[in-house]
């Protein structure tokens, strides 16, 4: 008897390590998550929250749980962006974050930007349309603001032009791909570390960094075309060379007549 | 003059050679001078080839990379590279042509025999070399390349010594690279030495007792070597080859060999393995037999029905 009761008592405790097992109770949430990029990666409820056991639809919290606080979101985010939240760490945006005095511009965490269930990779657009809630549109923040994810899309848009080019001319003849290919990995690091780095709102520097690195991809791509330019004139050289086989070739013929 | 030729006495021999070169030859002596134009490619080949060696790295791991290197960094090094490709096709094609003449003319019969065998002997070697060739830059084609060679050896129980050890690697790119190099360009001297001095020896067929001046050897070669230095020209610098991606073990299943090398790729298709083996030796078997066969009519019916089916073959394997 006292076996049975064990088995039912371990039947009635249910551990949550499962997205199931949470989305009986919260249905709103599944579906907030349901379109978020973390969805789509499989990463589900647990990764965040934690694991717990729950007896009668009761969280136990005996295990690693975590309901996710305001103030504590940029720590959870770090679990898996750990460059990130080390990046957005010494921004005024975390400094407010961490105080969570209740007033509402100051939820500048992770989530102001990215959602919170239904996380987003940020679009430039709807970042501007955030940042508007606080800073004017003609203040210096949301002017440089907005200029660094300009540098930053300008840069992207310039890599990948010189990325496509280069994967055009991989293997063709006569046109040296090397030092441009460098720049392009360079630009591509320089690229990834940027968009780590704009979360600290350093934008100055966002921005003069995606400029040079902007102009690096594009006088690669300038120089690569420079070279298909010139390579494209090697035709020339059949002038001067067949030229030659003619001259040969008439003196061949015309003292062959001669002596013949 | 005087200094050099009391030393060398090359001027001597020059005239020797420009009277042996002027002697009268049968009607068609435009046919003769591919004989002419191939001994021109097979001088570009180790010209070009000694470039390229210069510069070549004969290693698993860097092959590749500097053939890469050759074509998109080293000043010219596309054209050296362009010349060396499209004179090993034109070459392997030239010969081919050379052959089908001397056979339509039975220039290999008693007691032209052993030029008809030192023929063959060459075109092995051109086969060989480009086989050869095409492993070394280790793209796909080239490493397909390596690995059929080495699966072939495996069936005379040889497949370690092709490889060089276990696996296909630098041990296998540094014995290809030997062949290609050093026992191709080697074997090529002794062999147009040998072929040449047979037909000095013979003198061309049908020109043994040919009177008269006209047309003069030279001038029919020369042409043809005009025309075939326009052709390379042409062909290299408008149509340089560039380098296919690094080649793996993997993804090679539907990469194709050497036009030349089509009739074989589609026969081994057919039959696969040994028996495979077995059945590309019987062209061989004939290209040799050619001389000893005395009934022309048979040659001429063996040959070209193995011609057509050649042919055939490789239309095939070019088409599936």
């Amino acid at each position: 008897m006292s076996v049975l009761l064990l088995v039912m008592a371990l039947l009635a405790q249910e551990k949550a390590e499962s997205d199931d097992v949470c989305i009986r109770c919260h249905q709103d949430q599944a579906v907030e998550t349901a379109n978020s990029v973390h969805a789509k990666g499989n990463i589900g409820c647990t990764a965040c929250h934690g694991t717990d056991e729950i007896e009668n639809g009761k969280h136990m919290k005996v295990q690693w749980f975590r309901p996710s606080r305001l103030k504590s979101i940029a720590s959870d985010c770090g679990i898996c962006h750990l460059s990130v939240t080390q990046a957005f760490e010494p921004s005024l945006h975390a400094n407010f974050a961490a105080r969570d005095d209740g007033e509402k511009n100051h939820r500048t965490s992770c989530s102001a930007c990215h959602g919170y269930h239904d996380v987003v990779p940020a679009r430039r657009f709807e970042i501007l349309k955030r940042c508007r809630q606080c800073h004017e549109e003609p203040s210096e923040e949301y002017t440089q603001g907005r200029e660094a994810f300009r540098g930053l899309a300008q840069l992207e848009q310039d890599l990948a032009r010189l990325g496509g080019r280069l994967t055009a001319l991989d293997g063709r003849p006569g046109i040296m791909t090397r030092d441009t290919s460098a720049l392009f990995q360079a630009g591509t690091g320089s690229m990834a570390d940027l968009k780590v780095a704009q979360h600290g709102a350093d934008f100055g520097r966002v921005i003069s960094a995606a400029t040079a690195s902007s102009e690096s991809a594009t006088g690669a791509y300038n120089t690569l075309a420079i070279r298909e330019r010139e390579f494209g004139r090697r035709t020339l050289y059949l002038v001067p060379v067949l030229g030659l086989i003619a001259l040969m070739g008439a003196v061949l013929w015309f003292r062959g007549r001669t002596t013949a | 003059m005087g200094w050099w030729e009391e030393r060398t006495g090359l001027g001597a021999w020059r005239q020797s050679l420009a009277a042996r070169l002027s002697r009268p030859l049968p009607a068609r002596a435009l046919g003769i001078s591919l004989s002419a134009v191939a001994m021109f490619f097979i001088l570009v080949q180790m010209a070009t080839g000694g470039l390229l060696a210069v510069y070549y790295v004969p290693s698993w791991k860097e092959g590749h990379d500097s053939v890469f290197r050759i074509v998109t960094e080293i000043p010219f090094g596309w054209l050296i590279r362009s010349v060396h490709v499209w004179a090993a096709h034109l070459l392997v094609a030239v010969a081919i042509l050379h052959m089908i003449r001397g056979f339509a003319r039975a220039s290999y019969e008693k007691p032209r025999e052993a030029t008809w065998l030192a023929g063959v002997a060459l075109l092995m070697i051109l086969l060989t070399a480009a086989f050869t060739g095409q492993v070394l830059p280790l793209d796909q084609e080239g490493v397909n390349g390596a690995e059929v060679a080495a699966a072939f050896s495996d069936i005379f129980k040889l497949g370690p010594i092709v490889r060089g050890g276990e696996a296909v690697g630098t041990n296998t790119v540094g014995r290809v690279f030997a062949v290609h190099a050093v026992f191709v360009p080697l074997s090529l001297i002794l062999l147009v030495a040998a072929h040449i001095a047979l037909v000095a020896r013979h003198r061309l067929k049908g020109a043994e007792h040919v009177e008269g001046t006209s047309p003069t050897y030279l001038r029919a070669a020369g042409m043809s070597l005009l025309f075939a230095m326009a052709l390379l020209a042409f062909l290299a610098i408008v149509f340089p080859p560039g380098v296919g991606p690094r080649g793996d073990f993997s993804s090679g299943d539907n990469v194709k060999p050497l036009w030349v090398f089509l009739p074989m790729y589609q026969a081994l298709k057919i039959v696969p393995g040994g028996m495979g083996v077995l059945v590309l030796t019987l062209p061989v078997a004939l290209l040799i037999g050619i001389p000893f066969i005395t009934r022309r009519r048979t040659a001429v019916g063996l040959a070209t029905a193995a011609f057509v089916i050649a042919v055939a073959l490789g239309v095939w394997g070019a088409l599936s």
